[in-house]
């Protein structure tokens, strides 16, 4: 039986002559090996030379190995790859991988790492109502488990806390230096008009910003 | 204390992206009940105070990258109220409260300070923190 996968991370091998990779995810023990497709082998090329700079790469392929847990030892077989992406550095879901691995007691004893059901969701959630033309947020976790996602732009500063129990997060944007703040919104993220609604003020806050 | 008073905020290494400081370093979390630790820079040095926020006891044992700070003036410029809140073998401990503002507001605040710190510069930084 074979399944479609999705994994970021860092190519760590390129065989050029047996056009094969090996994979670190994000998260996750093992690494994933998979032939590398014609048409991608610039893509591995670039992301492997990048990798001095932590250039991360998404690939979506099919594997046929459906066990729960593999040997740490042993890298997941990709049967074949479907796409590649190399990754921006700011890549929300990437960076939502990252915190896959922290632990409640993150801040100093204190602080609730974010569900992994949370991180999945959220994750799809930014793939599908996060437009390719406007900039990617810096993402950190919240003392309370959740997302906290933020842009400068110019002077503007805009700000969504998501708390991923709820699917709702907390929108505010101000000027800064100017001790007001413009907005503050509750916005329902499982509805694609709030992704609308704020790529829209993003758009709105580049043209203001200049 | 007085308006230029330095206060000093340990940078939790959570806090840090990219080498940046973030504005959680001065947004207090649910556990601060809307106040904020520092550490009156009239009383001790920024050294001495990453010493004891991460020294074993006295010291707090906690985690931090470095420190930073903002004067007192730029909280109150902010409508934030700055005061001490000295504890035993704590004498330093001051609160910046922020329990006044709107969340809107107390965001706009944490973002403003973390900007002015930034500006200033670390203040103190061990070399393998």
């Amino acid at each position: 039986m074979a399944k479609k996968i999705a994994i970021r991370g860092e190519i760590t091998e390129l065989d050029q002559a047996a056009m094969t990779f090996k994979m670190q995810p994000i998260h996750g023990p093992n690494k994933v090996s998979g032939p590398i497709p014609d048409r991608y082998c610039d893509a591995f090329r670039k992301a492997f030379n990048g990798n001095k700079d932590r250039a991360r790469i998404l690939i979506e392929g099919v594997t046929e190995d459906v066990r729960k847990h593999i040997p740490q030892d042993r890298p997941l077989a990709l049967k074949s790859v479907e796409r590649v992406s190399i990754l921006h550095p700011l890549d929300v879901p990437a960076r939502l991988d990252e915190l896959r691995s922290m632990q409640d007691g993150w801040l100093d004893g204190d602080g609730i790492a974010p569900p992994h059901s949370g991180l999945d969701w959220l994750s799809e959630a930014f793939r599908r109502g996060y437009p390719a033309d406007i900039p990617l947020p810096y993402t950190y976790p919240t003392f309370d488990g959740g997302i906290q996602c933020e842009w400068s732009i110019g002077r503007f500063y805009i700000e969504i806390e998501i708390d991923l129990d709820a699917r709702k997060a907390e929108w505010i944007r101000f000027k800064r230096r100017t001790k007001v703040f413009e907005e503050e919104e509750i916005l329902n993220l499982d509805a694609p008009s709030a992704w609308a609604w704020m790529a829209d003020k993003i758009r709105e806050t580049l043209e203001r910003a200049g | 204390m007085n308006p230029d008073t330095l206060l000093y905020r340990m940078v939790s290494p959570s806090f840090m992206k990219d080498g940046n400081p973030t504005s959680q370093v001065f947004k207090p979390t649910r556990k601060d009940n809307g106040r904020l630790s520092v550490y009156d820079g009239d009383q001790i040095s920024p050294r001495d105070a990453y010493e004891h926020y991460t020294g074993s006891p006295p010291g707090l044992g906690q985690n931090a990258v470095g420190v930073l700070a903002v004067t007192v003036a730029e909280c109150e410029s902010l409508d934030l109220i700055v005061s001490p809140d000295p504890l035993p073998e704590f004498p330093e401990h001051t609160l910046i409260d922020f329990s006044a503002l709107s969340r809107g507001m107390l965001k706009y605040a944490a973002d403003e300070l973390r900007v002015i710190a930034n500006a200033r510069g670390w203040q103190y930084r061990p070399n393998n923190p």
